[in-house]
């Protein structure tokens, strides 16, 4: 009898205790809607892939942590799931296949060629995509939404223009402006390159480039060349380890030719990797803050908060520029479900909904001062379209231009 | 149905020469053949193991398959290493994407020259392994995985920055979705395993084996090495275009950045893994494989979320680590891979209950 009495007491607890984790008994169940990520955590871009989404993670768990995301018709929180695409284009597409199944009405990922894959995928399964880094066929498709200025081969264009300015400024000396690039072999690089022949030929300028080969030590050959050639400024198309070559060959043989970073690493990598020393007087371009701690420039609320997720989150680790592109994406993702949430209720809100009431509604939108005012319209996807340079100082990185609007190209789709 | 058809037989016995060059000797084996084909026809309508994503390991496991089958036969059965493997299924990536979206050919029309122009290229690769041997030959084929690339990066702009590919058609049917793609990676997969299970019993296969187990005896018995090497590396290098072409007509999109050489590594563990010179081997490294990388996606990132000591990227970083530790493990304690354990199961079946 006292066995019966106990095993229905267990019983009874049992389903009480289920009953209770299904939030039956919760007057305002708040419905979860999952975010999904893939990303490369493993493979080349990993470092960059993983800053990226530790930013856009750590920002929406904030907001849940805030009791999640609300508009007039309801609140919601969200689900993280992530998915390593090790660099490989099948892997992207298996992770995306899983986080559907795992009910994804957003994706989002710092994106390379091996990503652009999943276009046809997110077009059939009507999920938008919100991404760290424009890949070229994200730039095509309508789903897909960057936080990005406007992709890799915007970034010489853009440089292009601002050089081309300031020899304008500084009353065309030499008579013909000449720049140089030089690059490592790495898969991103023609990208940056496309078509760049016409671009300069329409700018009136010369562009000299020169290549180093992947692991090789020293640039002194190239950057002599470009020197020769009469090189004003060169820009560095290569990840980090590329571009603390490149700047130690310059430093070894003198060169004071100023240089500025393209995109795969930021100004943190360089000085991370190669020191302040090092790093001193390197230029780079940025969408958005940077996470340098500047103790003479004022952070914007943004940024600020940007800096806390990262203490709260990562302690001691050394903070990476990348993670304000993942906080940024993170932002738009939760002001797209913001305004999402004004027209739909939280328990109808899937990826057609978001794409209609959220994020092509989004105007003006600056993720609290991180960066220049983002609007989407048709056809236009890209994100704030202006970019500001900014330079090493003693470790530090300072504004070297105003905000400026980038050019504004699109590899064609082939 | 004779009843010992119940319980197969402690050995096989052939009494004729037709016989024993059965692949399918017994009637046990002819039952579980047909009923894994059944079973394969009849997996994307099976619930609960018929989700997209699943059925989209299964389609990566056989693509993978006809890659590892083509590296096998080179490496494991012929001897020759080969750390390029990645390379020769981008060359037949681009050409089958390349006449797709530039000349319109329908995949059907693309897959053979996809296999030929890889096989092409892996002979030229292939030429110094008639003076080189072990690592100066892998060395070689390092080479092949970067020269190949370089050619993709800078000499065609569309391979680096990627272009889209039309899915496979016939007739009418588009096999645009995974549960549609499933049969059409699953007959390319039995066709060319069974091809690999006959290429070893016929002249060239043994040729292969001779040639692996001590190269200057098969030459004096008459076997033209240089031949049967370019054979090898041509037989190879086609499994690997074929494979090529399937995988961009099931991506519907060609880049170069999916054809690294961390992707011949893969290939070369899962041979290792599997038991190297064995077909079935062969299958049993990727599934293997493909089932352990999918478990540290799972476990990988839970580990990050709970041990917050980790630094950011260490529960991904962590396949790496089991991986490559799993093929030390398996060099040391089982050199000949999961094939031998398999054959290991069927000697106890076999012999059962006086198994010993």
């Amino acid at each position: 009898m006292k066995k019966r009495i106990f095993l229905s007491a267990v019983l009874l607890a049992a389903t009480l205790t289920a009953f209770h984790s299904t939030d039956i008994f919760a007057e305002d169940a708040v419905k979860e809607v999952v975010v999904g990520n893939v990303s490369a955590m493993t493979g080349p871009t990993s470092a960059t892939h993983m800053m990226c989404l530790s930013g856009s993670k750590d920002f929406l768990n904030y907001l849940n942590e805030k009791g999640g995301i609300s508009g007039k018709l309801g609140t919601v929180k969200t689900k993280y799931l992530s998915y390593d695409s090790q660099y490989v284009a099948t892997k992207a597409k298996d992770g995306f296949a899983r986080l559907r199944d795992q009910g994804m009405i957003i994706l989002t990922h710092c994106a390379s060629g091996h990503s652009d894959a999943l276009e046809s995928d997110y077009e059939q399964a009507k999920i938008p995509l919100v991404t760290g880094s424009q890949g070229v066929a994200s730039m095509w498709s309508d789903w897909c939404y960057g936080n990005y200025h406007s992709g890799v081969a915007n970034m010489i264009r853009s440089w292009i223009v601002w050089q081309k300015g300031e020899w304008e400024k500084a009353g065309k000396p030499g008579g013909t402006l000449v720049l140089g690039t030089i690059t490592t072999d790495e898969p991103f690089v023609p990208l940056s390159l496309w078509e760049i022949n016409a671009f300069v030929k329409e700018q009136g300028v010369k562009l000299l480039t020169e290549t180093i080969p992947k692991g090789t030590t020293d640039a002194s050959p190239q950057l002599l060349r470009l020197k020769d050639g009469g090189a004003r400024q060169i820009f560095v198309i290569s990840s980090a380890p590329g571009a603390v070559v490149v700047l130690n060959s310059a430093k070894s043989m003198n060169l004071n030719i100023p240089m500025t970073q393209c995109a795969a690493s930021t100004l943190g990598d360089v000085i991370a990797l190669g020191g302040p020393e090092l790093a001193e007087g390197y230029q780079g371009e940025y969408f958005y803050e940077p996470m340098s701690e500047n103790p003479s420039l004022k952070a914007s609320p943004g940024l600020e908060l940007a800096r806390k997720l990262w203490k709260a989150n990562h302690g001691n680790d050394k903070p990476n520029d990348m993670y304000v592109n993942g906080i940024l994406s993170g932002m738009i993702i939760s002001e797209s479900i913001r305004l999402a949430l004004d027209t739909v209720p939280s328990d109808k809100l899937d990826g057609e909904a978001l794409k209609k009431y959220g994020l092509d509604r989004i105007s003006g939108f600056d993720g609290m001062g991180l960066t220049k005012p983002i609007t989407y319209v048709t056809d236009d996807h890209i994100g704030p379209k202006s970019v500001r340079y900014w330079v090493v100082r003693k470790g530090y990185v300072e504004p070297v231009s105003d905000w400026m609007p980038t050019t504004t190209y699109r590899i064609p789709k082939k | 149905m004779s009843h010992a058809a119940y319980y197969p037989p402690s050995g096989i016995y052939s009494d004729s020469y037709k016989k024993d060059m059965r692949i399918i000797k017994t009637r046990t084996q002819w039952v579980l053949s047909i009923a894994s084909l059944v079973f394969l026809f009849a997996l994307p309508y099976i619930p609960f193991v018929n989700s997209p994503y699943l059925l989209r390991l299964y389609i990566g496991v056989g693509i993978t398959v006809i890659i590892c089958l083509g590296l096998n036969i080179l490496t494991g059965c012929c001897g020759q290493l080969n750390i390029g493997q990645s390379a020769f299924v981008m060359v037949g990536a681009f050409t089958s994407g390349l006449l797709n979206s530039h000349m319109g050919w329908p995949f059907w029309a693309c897959v053979i020259p996809a296999g030929l122009a890889s096989a092409f290229v892996g002979i030229i690769f292939g030429i110094p392994s008639v003076r080189l041997k072990g690592l100066y030959l892998a060395l070689t084929t390092l080479g092949a995985q970067i020269i190949l690339t370089w050619i993709a990066l800078f000499g065609m702009p569309e391979t680096a920055a990627g272009f889209s590919v039309a899915p496979i058609k016939l007739w009418n049917i588009v096999f645009d979705t995974p549960k549609k793609f499933f049969y059409v990676g699953m007959l390319f997969t039995v066709l060319m395993t069974f091809f690999a299970k006959n290429l070893m019993r016929t002249r060239p296969g043994r040729a292969f084996i001779a040639i692996r187990d001590n190269d200057r005896a098969a030459e004096a018995m008459g076997i033209d090495i240089f031949r049967y090497k370019l054979l090898a590396f041509s037989i190879c290098t086609f499994y690997a275009g074929v494979a090529g072409s399937l995988l961009v007509h099931y991506m519907m999109w060609a880049q170069l950045e999916s054809f690294t050489l961390q992707e011949s590594i893969w290939y070369l563990v899962m041979i290792i893994v599997g038991g190297l010179g064995s077909i079935e081997g062969t299958i049993f490294g990727v599934i293997f494989i493909t089932c352990l990388k999918e478990l540290i996606f799972v476990v990988g990132p839970m580990a990050e979320g709970h041990l917050r000591f980790l630094p950011i990227g260490a529960g991904s970083g962590l396949l790496l680590v089991l991986i490559g530790g799993m093929a030390i493990l398996f060099l040391i304690y089982e050199p000949r891979g999961l094939a031998h354990r398999w054959s290991l199961v069927k000697a106890y079946y076999r012999l059962w209950p006086f198994g010993y």
